[in-house]
């Protein structure tokens, strides 16, 4: 494990005074936090250990029970026809079957209880309502607010309202639509290069600096205007703020060199819409986008949305969406399955396959990026022609810098998702023994698969 | 008549009620699409050189030559330091090296000899002149014809006999490949449009008058790249590219039309000048999903002919001698051997014929050919 | 320029037909803080800065609540990721005023010197900039601490502009900008101590959005400043000054860009192996189309809204040609299509624009399309598919036993399952089926004819223009209308102390001959615009 060294200097007015074209400025900043937080990640000195990233990556409409989950467990589990395409990585990846979202007396909500059950730990009451912020939003509140980037969320289908990371059904987080905006936004204007020679602030972050503190003296006087559910959401405006004061501190200082990281090359326009061929194309495209970003430490936490919930994927030259294959197309009776619907859940695999042999394929340390790394792939059903929401197909890869041990295959046996969440938030780092609500409410994580 | 009192009554109807906005006007005049059925509007979406096939002994003397060829020796002393001259920028100097250029000024060489097709051939085309014509029935503009894909004798394309063996005007020539990619379509600044009004009886039988137009702008294709069916073309705002009308008939869903002057434009790559066709003549299939296809012929006037063939640029620079080299043939011996083979309209004091039997392959899709007179006042965009 | 009817005849038509909504005692619900939307933020950005100035960004995507952008603006906060795109957005904008070829024009005041300090001017500017962007005057709090940190920056920088620059972004930023707080204050006049009147100020913001979808103009700014629309006289005078103007044209199609769904058009993908026809441009178009066919009938003719459903005159535009098999005379912008009296295209149900939205991508749903006409404009709820659902029976393709949509979908009337959302979706959504995926017409559907025949509420109909009629005649068309403006127009469903009022505009709008600005107006005077009721404590 290779360390580097940190040369901040943990002083405050080290900070407030910036320096434009030489000429001393000093600005009324909020209070910073200090580079150490309680989970041991100590950048402050030399020895640290490599950042852990957490991230989601997700896939509509499921898969075939029969032919997906596989019947023994353990470390040689027994490979099935729709994990084929990932059988080269399955050293890499836990294969975890069985465990549903609980549904505590509430209505199914298709293509929404299976999803934001897992990712908020209980089944959603209404149309309208989420049990709480998702998992990615807890672990980015803890892990995410010293990078430049809270979290990433992106969408290979093209649009920026597939997304499945919230804060509440209010605050979706929306996903970068295309791998050159996904590209733009890391590593355009505003990225700094931790490994380059020279470091020059731009002179302009003070001056954004300044023009966010000053909006930031508003935020008493419109408090006191406001009504509850609105102080709420100005909380939000104001966190948001707050995130993107904390990007313009850290560009003002050089970053800590980054042995692992270096700046793609720029991906060019592509067509982006929900044609397999150009999801799977955009999907490749941003994935390396994606693993370099969390290379150079730009965040610590994504979100990769392969397919939409009730996934839009679709053949040129099709009438047929893969959802709307997963309801209409009959069952061959000689197969056993929908067989055109069936060829997205293969695409589907194919891509994660992909995803984390990206991951794997950039050195770090004395591994890959993929070893401090833990994704959960999810999708909002099992069998989608009947939205079941038992037995989600959930895998995980990575080791979360050592947390984590892969290769296997966990049943379970009808438990509540939330036991995942759990385990991918202690994973993490988070101090929480116990998560989800009403049935889902569980304190057991999956032991099999933590070291 | 019931379709021209529901159009008064509509427009009496619109002028009371609507009020006068500027933002989206009225039209001037309502569009009753039952009488539209009546006028029905094409645009071309195929064009092309008939080019018979599967014809042994065409060229018995073989093919033309280039002057490339012709003047090898000339070329060949001069071809290095022309390359050099036109790569350094230098292409006046490197035109200058060249032998004189007949495709420019035609009478700057001696005829250097033109081959010509010879033989029967089963071609595409009509019976132009009403005679069986051969070279022996005499004549200033004696020529032979052809035999027709049915087998009707009498047909008139001696613009084949001109070019029929000339290498990029063979099957699988240069020609046959752009035709075959549309590209006298696709890539032409302009279209040809077509509009017929039946005027008695119906569409499968019926007497029926038609006029040509050069269009405004080029045709609009779709994803696939092919030209957009029920699509408005706008008519060229010159009117030398309107022909008169003319009359015609359908039998058994057999158009046949004409004769008919029409200058029609044609903007492709480095070539931008018109066809001059007189007495043309149309005979088509007309389809049941609603498109056209069959031929033009007529007689191409060959002063027009020429200029078409060699008043190529690009930018400045005249590119119909590199044209003729590369499709095959020399300027010299095209300019000579025209009048020699040319059909049609015998100059009245010197008997010479001054146009040449021409057919083209078409095929033409619905379209709404829109005439400026029934413009209406729209807003701005 | 067009003219709208005179404003006297609209007065003449009021006086002479019952009693003003003003008179309704009705109490709002709860005031909310309101996020811009993109089009409401450009529309700021044009009034402050002029046209010259470009708005280049993205957007984070808003909510719908009660079916419309409007309510769920109520409720939508800024994402880190959002506020990041709003600061990009500020930047971009404030670099091109100071640009050496805008400056001149686009400031209001030029420094002493550009290379120093100009408290003076700097004032101004926050001054001019912060009136409109923040609809109020600015406190002197606010213009100072900005004259300040501009000094700061244009001290450390010997350039003036740079400070204008931080003036600008700070103003583009700032919660107050991106955000209409409304706020209301106990009413005086009133018993009940629960009974809130909007500021004036807010009552400005809200009017003027509800009417332009802009932020006040100078006129109607300076009007509340001086407490003028605190009484209905004084609110009825800038109500009728803007009901007549142009740009009453951009309130009225923003409403229907909200209620038709037309955010949609964004995300919109068609497969164009099946549809080659289609391409960006006449999705564009047919949105258009589709708006400026409300506004005009609507607006510049003050039509009734009824007629929507049945007129047969559409705007048309070349790209749009091919579509309908109409041609088209104007090479560019566009001009009016009157379809004749027998043909298949009549009214809002039969254009383009809403088959392509609520279609997929590789063909048209009946289903669909018939929760929009349910839910927008019926306003009547279709829940969502039951989880257990086996549609194995539905293949497409032609060598299936069911040929058309209506042979697929004929199970959906018999399981009881289903029946009971499919009976009110169905049958009206197969009354288009002649317009497929992208709203071309066709006959035929893998062979077999297509039946558009089917019932509505009771009522027979052979076509979608029979349709058309059947939705006009039905009183339910005109209610979910009133409906869905008065929740537009105070940004929330309506809260029970305004049933009343609502079920009053509904005869209002009957005995106004169906003008949507006449509405507009009534609205706009009616109680329930002006109160509100204490904010909700809990979430």
């Amino acid at each position: 494990m290779s360390h580097f060294h940190i040369q901040r200097k943990l002083n405050r007015r080290g900070f407030l005074r910036g320096t434009l074209h030489g000429v001393a400025v000093s600005v009324a900043l909020p209070f910073l936090d200090v580079f150490l937080n309680t989970n041991g990640d100590a950048l402050a000195a030399s020895g640290a250990p490599l950042p852990r990233r957490f991230g989601t990556w997700f896939f509509g409409c499921g898969m075939n029970p029969a032919r997906w989950t596989p019947t023994t467990e353990g470390e040689n589990w027994e490979m099935t026809p729709e994990l084929e395409p990932v059988a080269s990585v399955r050293h890499r990846i836990n294969i975890i079957s069985g465990f549903s979202v609980l549904l505590n007396g509430e209505a199914n909500q298709v293509h929404r209880t299976g999803v934001f059950g897992t990712l908020c730990g209980g089944a959603p009451k209404a149309a309208d309502t989420v049990e709480g912020p998702t998992l990615d939003v807890l672990i980015s509140d803890q892990i995410g607010t010293r990078t430049r980037f809270r979290s990433l969320e992106m969408a290979a289908t093209g649009s920026s309202r597939h997304s499945t990371s919230l804060r509440n059904v209010n605050s979706v987080n929306p996903a970068e639509p295309s791998p050159l905006s996904l590209y733009t936004r890391i590593f355009g204007p505003g990225f700094a290069d931790p490994n380059a020679a020279e470091f020059v602030p731009d002179p302009q972050i003070m001056l954004r600096k300044s023009a966010l503190s000053i909006v930031g003296e508003d935020r008493k006087r419109l408090e006191k205007l406001l009504g509850h559910a609105d102080r709420a959401r100005l909380d939000q405006y104001f966190s948001s703020l707050r995130q993107l004061e904390q990007q313009l501190e850290l560009q003002l200082q050089k970053p800590p060199p980054l042995e692992a990281c270096y700046v793609p090359k720029a991906p060019g326009e592509t067509v982006t819409d929900t044609e397999i061929g150009n999801v799977i194309k955009n999907h490749a495209l941003m994935s390396d986008t994606l693993a370099l970003a969390l290379a150079c430490d730009q965040t610590r936490v994504f979100n990769m949305l392969f397919s939409n919930r009730a996934s839009s994927l679709r053949m040129p030259g099709s009438a047929d969406t893969h959802h709307t294959l997963t309801h209409e197309e009959p069952r061959d009776p000689k197969l056993g399955y929908q067989p055109r619907a069936t060829v997205f859940v293969q695409k589907s695999m194919e891509a994660w396959a992909h995803f984390v042999k990206t991951l794997d394929a950039v050195p770090e340390g004395d591994g890959t990026l993929l070893d401090n790394c833990l994704v959960m792939a999810h999708s909002e059903t099992s069998e989608a022609n009947s939205h079941s929401v038992m037995g989600l197909p959930i895998m995980i890869a990575g080791n979360a810098g050592g947390r984590v041990k892969t290769g296997l295959h966990v049943s379970g046996i009808g438990d509540s998702t939330s036991r995942i969440g759990l385990t991918m938030q202690q994973a993490m780092g988070l101090n929480i023994g116990s998560w989800g609500t009403d049935q889902n409410e569980t304190n057991r994580p999956i032991t099999e698969i933590l070291t | 008549m019931k379709n021209i009192i529901i159009t008064l009554l509509a427009v009496i109807l619109i002028s009371a009620c609507s009020d006068e906005s500027a933002t989206t006007a009225p039209t001037q005049e309502v569009i009753n699409a039952a009488a539209l059925n009546d006028v029905r509007g094409y645009v071309f979406n195929a064009w092309a050189y008939d080019i018979p096939r599967d014809n042994p002994g065409d060229c018995p003397d073989g093919l033309n030559v280039t002057e490339e060829e012709f003047l090898s020796e000339e070329y060949s002393a001069v071809r290095d330091e022309v390359k050099r001259r036109y790569n350094s920028g230098d292409r006046e100097g490197a035109l200058s090296l060249l032998p004189p250029d007949a495709c420019q000024d035609p009478l700057v060489k001696a005829d250097p000899g033109h081959k010509t097709l010879n033989g029967p051939a089963s071609v595409a085309g009509i019976d132009l002149d009403g005679k069986h014509s051969t070279l022996d029935s005499g004549g200033q503009c004696a020529h032979e014809d052809f035999v027709g894909a049915d087998g009707e004798l009498g047909i008139d394309n001696q613009h084949w006999r001109l070019m029929g063996c000339v290498a990029g005007y063979r099957p699988d020539g240069l020609f046959d490949r752009l035709f075959s990619t549309n590209s006298s379509i696709l890539e032409n600044g302009y279209a040809t449009l077509l509009e017929i009004t039946l005027i008695e009886g119906t569409r499968e039988n019926g007497r029926v008058r038609a006029q040509l137009f050069t269009s405004a702008g080029p045709v609009s294709k779709d994803a696939n790249g092919e030209v957009v069916r029920d699509m408005s073309q706008m008519v060229h705002e010159d009117p030398m590219y309107r022909s008169a009308m003319f009359e015609g008939e359908i039998r058994d869903s057999v158009l046949t039309a004409g004769p008919v002057d029409a200058k029609l434009r044609f903007k492709v790559q480095a070539l931008d000048n018109h066809y001059y066709f007189r007495d043309l003549r149309i005979k088509a299939d007309l389809l049941p999903d609603g498109s056209i296809k069959g031929i033009l012929a007529g007689y191409w006037d060959i002063a027009n002919l020429f200029d078409f063939i060699t008043e190529v640029y690009i930018g400045p620079v005249h590119l119909g001698r590199a044209a003729a080299n590369n499709i095959g043939y020399m300027c010299a011996g095209v300019y000579h051997a025209l009048p020699r083979l040319a059909d049609g309209h015998p100059d009245p004091d010197t008997g010479q014929c001054t146009s040449i039997s021409t057919v083209i392959q078409f095929s033409a899709v619905p379209a709404f050919v829109i005439q400026p007179q029934q413009l209406a006042q729209g807003s701005a965009p | 320029m067009h003219k709208t009817l005179p404003l006297v005849t609209l007065l003449f038509t009021l006086l002479l037909t019952g009693c003003s909504s003003g008179d309704i005692d009705a109490q709002g619900g709860p005031v909310a803080m309101r996020r811009l939307t993109p089009e409401q933020y450009r529309n700021a950005i044009e009034d402050t800065f002029g046209s010259n100035i470009k708005v280049e960004g993205r957007f984070e995507p808003g909510s719908r609540r009660a079916g419309l952008n409007a309510v769920g603006s109520s409720l939508v906060a800024v994402t880190p990721s959002g506020f990041e795109q709003y600061e990009a957005l500020s930047r971009n904008i404030a670099r091109q005023l100071v640009s050496p070829e805008l400056r001149g024009t686009a400031l209001p005041c030029q420094p002493q010197s550009e290379n120093a300090a100009d408290d003076s001017c700097a004032a101004m500017i926050v001054r001019t900039f912060g009136r409109p962007l923040l609809r109020r005057p600015l406190t002197e709090e606010e213009v100072s601490v900005r004259t300040r940190s501009a000094a700061e920056v244009t001290n450390a920088r010997r350039d003036f502009y740079a400070g204008v620059e931080l003036i600008v972004i700070s103003l583009l930023v700032a919660p107050d900008f991106l955000f209409r707080v409304e706020t209301a204050e106990p009413d005086p006049q009133a018993e009940q101590a629960n009974r809130l009147l909007l500021t004036n100020l807010s009552l400005a913001s809200r009017l003027s959005y509800f009417l332009w979808n802009r932020s006040p103009d100078e006129q109607l700014l300076s009007a509340a400043e001086h407490g003028e629309l605190t009484d209905t006289e004084g609110l009825a005078r800038q109500v009728d000054r803007m009901l007549a103007s142009d740009q009453l044209r951009g309130g009225v199609r923003a409403f229907f860009e909200d209620l038709f769904l037309f955010d949609a058009f964004e995300d919109l993908g068609k497969d164009v192996a099946r549809y080659p026809l289609y391409n960006a441009r006449m999705a564009e178009d047919a949105r258009e189309q589709t708006l400026r066919f409300v506004v005009d009938q609507l607006v510049t003719r003050q039509g009734d809204y009824r007629d929507l459903y049945t007129s047969r005159e559409m705007p048309m535009t070349r790209s749009l040609g091919p579509l309908y098999g109409v041609p088209v005379h104007a090479q560019e912008g566009w001009e009016t299509m009157v379809f004749p009296p027998d043909h298949p295209r009549a009214g809002l149900l039969s254009q383009a624009s809403f088959s392509m939205l609520h279609a997929h991508p590789g063909r048209s749903s009946p289903t669909l399309r018939g929760v929009f006409m349910r839910e927008a404009l019926l306003c009547q709820t279709i829940p969502e598919a039951p989880a257990d659902v086996d549609f194995s029976q539905f293949a497409q393709d032609a060598e299936a036993v069911h040929k058309t949509a209506r042979d697929r979908l004929k199970v959906h009337a018999t399981k009881s399952s289903c029946k009971k959302c499919h009976r009110l979706t169905d049958p009206i959504g197969l009354g288009l089926e002649r317009f497929d995926g992208i709203g071309k017409f066709r006959t035929t559907e893998n062979g077999a004819t297509i039946d558009t025949n089917g019932d509505f509420d009771g009522r027979k109909f052979a076509d979608a223009a029979g349709l058309g009629e059947a939705f006009a005649e039905n009183p339910v068309v005109g209610a979910c209308l009133v409906e869905n403006l008065y929740r537009y127009a105070v940004g929330r469903e309506q809260a029970n102390t305004e049933r009343r009022l609502l079920k009053h505009l509904e005869g209002r709008f009957e005995e106004l001959g169906y003008q949507v600005p006449a509405l507009m107006r009534e609205i706009a005077l009616s109680e329930g615009f002006r109160t509100a009721s204490r904010p909700k404590e809990n979430t």
